[in-house]
């Protein structure tokens, strides 16, 4: 079929997100259980940040779409955004210095990993919050959001060898954590 | 991460939905609504940015191409504006001055006369020896030495500023003036005007000897250092002569005197130049004087020993309380820097034209830029072609403008010698602008205007005889033309006016086109029979302009190929031809390339020729180097790409000893400096050295009239003489009688193929066809250089056997090999031979006596079918000349004067 490129474009942009406040409320309706439940399990399961993470990322979007931006996929797109507020509020907290103290003898040998449920969601919530904010990034985009080796460290600012370093840490620090989490 | 990995398979799990806070959801939104509705800050500019409001409801991206396109169309249409509207050239009548659109050109006054400058000749026709504009720039005032008179007059032209054809009224007859024995220099600039109407003006000069009329005028007389005087009583005519050792011991300097006139009539003495030497400024000694003034109590006074007596000065004349009563006037001489060109002479002599030449010029001072504590100098230095201006002062008044900023260069230009400056400065909406108007900076023949930045551009061009230049107060030009040539009656100073058109006022519309078309160059079609043609040169008398013709060789089909031409050339392969014309600006010649029944392609404005042959990507330039003092013919060969316009130099300085390959890929030169002959591959400019140096030795003709090194027909070999320069002795081949060596080189090896001793003058050769055998011409010495026309002989070289046996004695003029190889023709005066290389010689029936050559050097060849021998009997001064054809089987002469009253020349067979 014969299709004319700058028709198609223009009906796709018909179809994007825009300013009218009804599609806007829909889009929020569907966005925002998924955006507070990304922020929510990747920042130690703390309501208030989870909450200040939310509203940020949702003030940044409505600011885009008052500048003209037409998301063609207002979901992914907002995640983007979420996901850069996180890393935003795991430099702070990196800044802040804000550190746990583990015990670095423990044996993690035969961590237990294979369970499952809602226990073991908030136990996992909880270990990532007791690693160090870098490391904590750095475990979120590798596991979580699914990012390569190259594009976590684009994404931190860091050299591939870097990341490899906090990786490495942060998976010791997030068993130690799970296992002392166990009942 | 693999799958198996148990952190990875508990973090992947986090991505699952939760539902916040109702009560922060319900905020949230609420807060996010108000939010899109408020305009909040930069949402307006965003929008703008975007401009939706330009073309609401188009896609962004097609709506930024749309509004990219359009500022592009407009961008366009700007320049196309600016360009026609603004640099569009104009015509004053055909082939008359051109000038740009934004310029109005009148011719503001004319008189018969020689022009600015020394040139005394019979005094038969006025002579104006210097010009300057008066305050306002509304009057002109003229120094001339009218028709008959042998003192100076200044001389006053009313309302230069609006006026055409105006007529000039007496001021002063400075023989007048209460001088004794005394003579003006006229090439000084010896007038300047102040912006209160002061007039400054130098007068006397030599003090004669007793008896000499004391309205007499003196000149330089060439590079003899003395001076002559005219209409001394004890000699007619120009009859007396002064050494400078005489004209110092007689106080020379002493009676150059510096007056001033008022605007009042009334005059006084500013400043003799005894009062210099009295106060030990500057030696007793012959000098020129320049002056300039800067303001109504300021003087610039340049002086320029001769014989090297002294550095050259500077000084400056003040009057200290500007009541305009010079009798307390302030003498400071300010010493230049060395670095300066010329400012200090060693070896100097009295002919400095040779040397180089400054000019003063004083800035307007406009608006509270005050220029007046500075003076510019415009620098010519003849010797290597550069132009430069700079600014001195000496603002500390510590008597040297040695200082930090006291001496500033401002512009500087290669190969721009002799131009001439005019400050100009105008007030456009209350910023003063300044710039330079510049008499034959880019060409000789045109106006240009030098920017504050350094830019330079041409407002005026195709003038004749283009003198100097002057510049008023309201942005108009003066351009000063005249002619040099004494020996006619219609000399004439021509001061032309070019005022600025206010925008929007342009006299595109009335104006003539704007340049001549260039025609088209048809190539001449076969003749019937195969009758060869031949391709020749035209110059009349008649003052028609210079063209390219051809006819065949039985004098019908008659051509002219290119109009307004100056050197024609084929190129390798025919199908081209290349040369420079006039005919789209008057006397500015550029070059052009053009295909048969093609429109010719300009490929440069820059001055040069073309040398022959050319290949279809390269051509090779000729550009000369401006004023050569010893009068050599030296220049740069430039290597023009003709598809991409591109010039690389190939030699920086080179003399006429060069030569093409017969492909015109390669290129042998003479170096100059090292006297090596040099070979360069055109495309990658490498060079390599084919032969020398070595000591004395000297690398020397090639044929008569064309020197230089001679290619082999095939491109492999080139053939050269070689001569050592006795010790001590000037390098003139022609006049010298000593050896010279043949030599042939091989190109792709460098060795020798041939070397063999010539005794004798100066030698010419030509190759056969077939590049096995070589005419060597030696003349007897005694006779013109050039011009084969002497006693000598005629020299047959075998390559492959290496022999040389001489052929034929006698006054031998011109020499041919036949196309074949196998047979060649000589010229005595009256008789032409053919003579095979078996030694049988064939005297031709008929012959026209062959004139004396004193103007072109002679011609002969053989046409490409064989059955021709065209020739050039060499010219006199006066036309009619002719070309002579023999047919070689009949014997049967034919002499072609295609033209009325014409030189032919450059003749050669069509092919």
């Amino acid at each position: 079929m014969f299709v004319i490129p700058f028709m198609e474009l223009a009906v796709r942009e018909a179809e994007a997100l825009g300013l009218d406040p009804d599609a806007f409320r829909a889009f929020f309706e569907e966005a925002l259980p998924k955006v507070y439940g990304y922020l929510l399990h990747r920042c130690g399961g703390a309501v208030p940040v989870a909450e200040d993470l939310t509203q940020e990322t949702f003030l940044a979007a409505v600011a885009e779409l008052k500048k003209g931006r037409r998301p063609e996929a207002p979901i992914p797109w907002v995640y983007g955004i979420a996901r850069h507020k996180l890393l935003d509020h795991y430099r702070r907290e990196e800044r802040a210095g804000r550190e746990l103290a583990l015990d670095p003898g423990a044996e993690l040998e035969d961590t237990r990993f294979d369970e499952g449920g809602e226990a073991a969601r908030e136990r996992a919530v909880a270990a990532l919050a007791a690693v160090p904010a870098s490391q904590r990034a750095a475990l979120v985009l590798r596991y979580s959001d699914g990012f390569s080796v190259p594009e976590v460290a684009e994404a931190l600012g860091r050299t591939v060898a870097a990341v490899n370093s906090l990786l490495e840490r942060g998976r010791d620090g997030f068993r130690r954590a799970y296992v002392e989490a166990l009942p | 991460m693999s799958a198996i990995d148990p952190i990875a398979a508990v973090l992947a799990g986090l991505d699952r939905p939760v539902a916040p806070r109702p009560e922060f959801a319900e905020a949230l939104l609420s807060r996010l609504l108000d939010e899109l509705r408020a305009p909040v800050q930069g949402a307006r500019r965003g929008r703008l940015l975007r401009f939706d409001w330009l073309l609401p409801g188009v896609p962004l991206r097609l709506r930024l191409a749309l509004i990219l396109i359009a500022l592009l169309l407009l961008l366009a249409g700007i320049a196309t504006a600016t360009y026609f509207g603004v640099r569009t050239w104009v015509s004053a009548g055909p082939r008359g001055i051109q000038y740009r659109s934004d310029y109005r050109l009148a011719t503001a006054f004319s008189s018969p006369g020689n022009p600015v400058g020394w040139s005394p000749g019979d005094n038969s026709v006025p002579w104006w020896t210097s010009l300057a504009l008066g305050p306002g720039g509304r009057d002109l005032y003229a120094m001339v030495i009218p028709a008959g008179s042998r003192t100076p007059a200044l001389v006053r032209v009313v309302g230069i500023d609006r006026g055409t054809l105006l007529r000039a009224t007496p001021l002063l007859d400075l023989g007048r003036l209460d001088i004794p024995g005394w003579c003006v220099w006229p090439f000084l600039r010896p007038l300047s005007s102040a912006p209160n109407g002061d007039v400054f003006f130098v007068a006397g000069g030599l003090d004669l000897p007793s008896g000499a009329s004391a309205r007499t005028s003196c000149a330089p007389s060439g590079a003899m250092n003395d001076v002559q005087a005219f209409l001394h009583p004890d000699a007619t005519g120009l009859g007396y002569q002064l050494s400078p050792a005489e004209s110092a011991a007689r106080g020379g300097l002493g009676h150059l005197l510096l007056f001033v006139l008022h605007p009042d009539g009334s005059r006084q003495l500013v400043l003799s130049g005894s009062d210099l030497v009295r106060s030990k400024l500057f030696p007793p000694d012959w000098m020129e004087w320049q002056i300039a003034a800067s303001a109504r109590d300021r003087v610039w006074l340049w002086v320029d020993p001769a014989e090297g007596t002294g550095p050259q000065r500077l000084f400056e004349v003040v009057d200290p309380n500007a009541d305009g009563d010079w009798r307390d006037r302030v003498v400071r001489g300010v010493s230049l820097p060395a670095s300066l060109p010329f400012a200090k002479r060693s070896t100097g002599t009295f002919d400095s034209f040779s040397e180089g030449r400054w000019q003063l010029a004083a800035e307007p001072s406009l608006q509270g830029d005050d220029r007046s504590r500075s003076v510019l100098a415009a620098v010519s230095n003849f010797r290597t072609g550069d132009f430069r201006v700079y600014r001195l002062a000496d603002p500390n008044d510590d008597g040297d403008a040695l200082d930090r900023g006291e001496a500033r260069l401002l512009f500087e230009r290669r190969n721009a010698a002799g131009a001439q400056i005019a400050p100009r400065a105008v007030v456009r909406d209350g910023v003063v602008h300044r710039d330079l108007v510049v008499a034959g900076l880019t060409r000789h023949d045109r106006v240009s205007l030098i920017s504050e930045s350094g830019a330079v551009v041409d407002v005026a061009r195709a003038f004749r005889a283009l003198s100097t230049v002057l510049a008023g107060p309201n942005g108009e030009l003066y351009a000063v033309t005249g002619n040099w040539d004494l020996g006619r009656a219609n000399n004439a100073l021509v001061v032309y006016r070019l005022e600025p058109v206010a925008a929007g006022k342009g006299t595109i519309s009335v104006s003539p086109p704007v340049t001549q078309a260039v025609p088209t160059v048809s190539f001449p079609p076969p003749l019937p029979g195969g009758t060869p043609r031949l391709e020749f040169e035209v110059i009349s008398d008649a003052s028609a302009a210079p063209a390219s013709y051809t006819i065949g060789a039985d004098g019908r089909g008659l051509r002219r190929l290119v109009s307004h031409v100056r050197g024609v050339c084929r190129s390798t392969d025919g199908r081209q031809v290349a040369y420079t014309s006039d005919a789209e600006v008057p006397t500015e010649f550029f070059t052009y390339v053009a295909t048969d029944g093609g429109r010719p392609q300009k490929v440069t404005e820059r001055n040069g020729r073309v040398v022959c042959p050319f290949a279809r990507r390269w051509l090779l330039l000729y550009r000369p180097v401006r004023y050569r003092p010893d009068g050599s013919s030296v220049g740069s060969l430039v290597r023009h790409d003709l598809r991409s316009g591109r010039e690389t130099v190939v030699v920086r300085e080179v003399d006429n000893r060069y030569a093409l390959s017969p492909d015109a890929t390669r290129l042998v030169f003479v170096d100059r400096q090292r006297e090596t002959l040099q070979l360069v591959e055109l495309d990658s400019l490498e060079q390599r050295t084919l032969a020398g140096p070595r000591a004395g030795l000297l690398y020397s003709y090639g044929v008569v009239g064309e020197p230089g090194p001679r290619w082999s027909p095939d491109g492999t070999q080139i053939a050269y003489f070689s001569g050592f320069r006795p010790r001590g002795a000037i390098w003139e081949p022609s006049s010298q009688r000593y050896a010279h060596e043949l030599w042939v080189r091989d190109i792709a090896t460098g060795a020798p193929v041939l070397r063999r001793l010539i005794v004798g003058g100066p030698p010419s050769l030509a190759w056969s066809s077939d590049g096995e055998r070589l005419l060597v011409c030696v003349e007897d010495l005694a006779f013109e250089p050039g011009c084969g026309a002497g006693p000598g002989r005629l020299l047959l070289v075998d390559l492959r056997g290496g022999s040389v046996r001489t052929v034929a004695r006698g006054l031998l003029n011109l020499v041919g090999w036949a196309p074949s190889g196998l047979a060649f023709a000589y010229a005595t005066p009256r008789t032409l031979f053919v003579v095979t290389p078996d030694g049988r010689t064939r005297r031709l029936p008929t012959m026209r006596p062959l004139g004396p050559c004193e103007v072109e050097c002679p011609w002969l060849g053989w046409s490409p079918d064989g059955r021709y021998i065209g020739f050039d009997a060499g010219r006199t001064e006066k036309p009619p000349t002719g070309i002579q054809v023999v047919d070689v089987r009949t014997g049967r002469l034919r002499v072609l004067r295609p033209l009325r009253s014409a030189y032919y020349l450059d003749i050669s067979w069509w092919r």
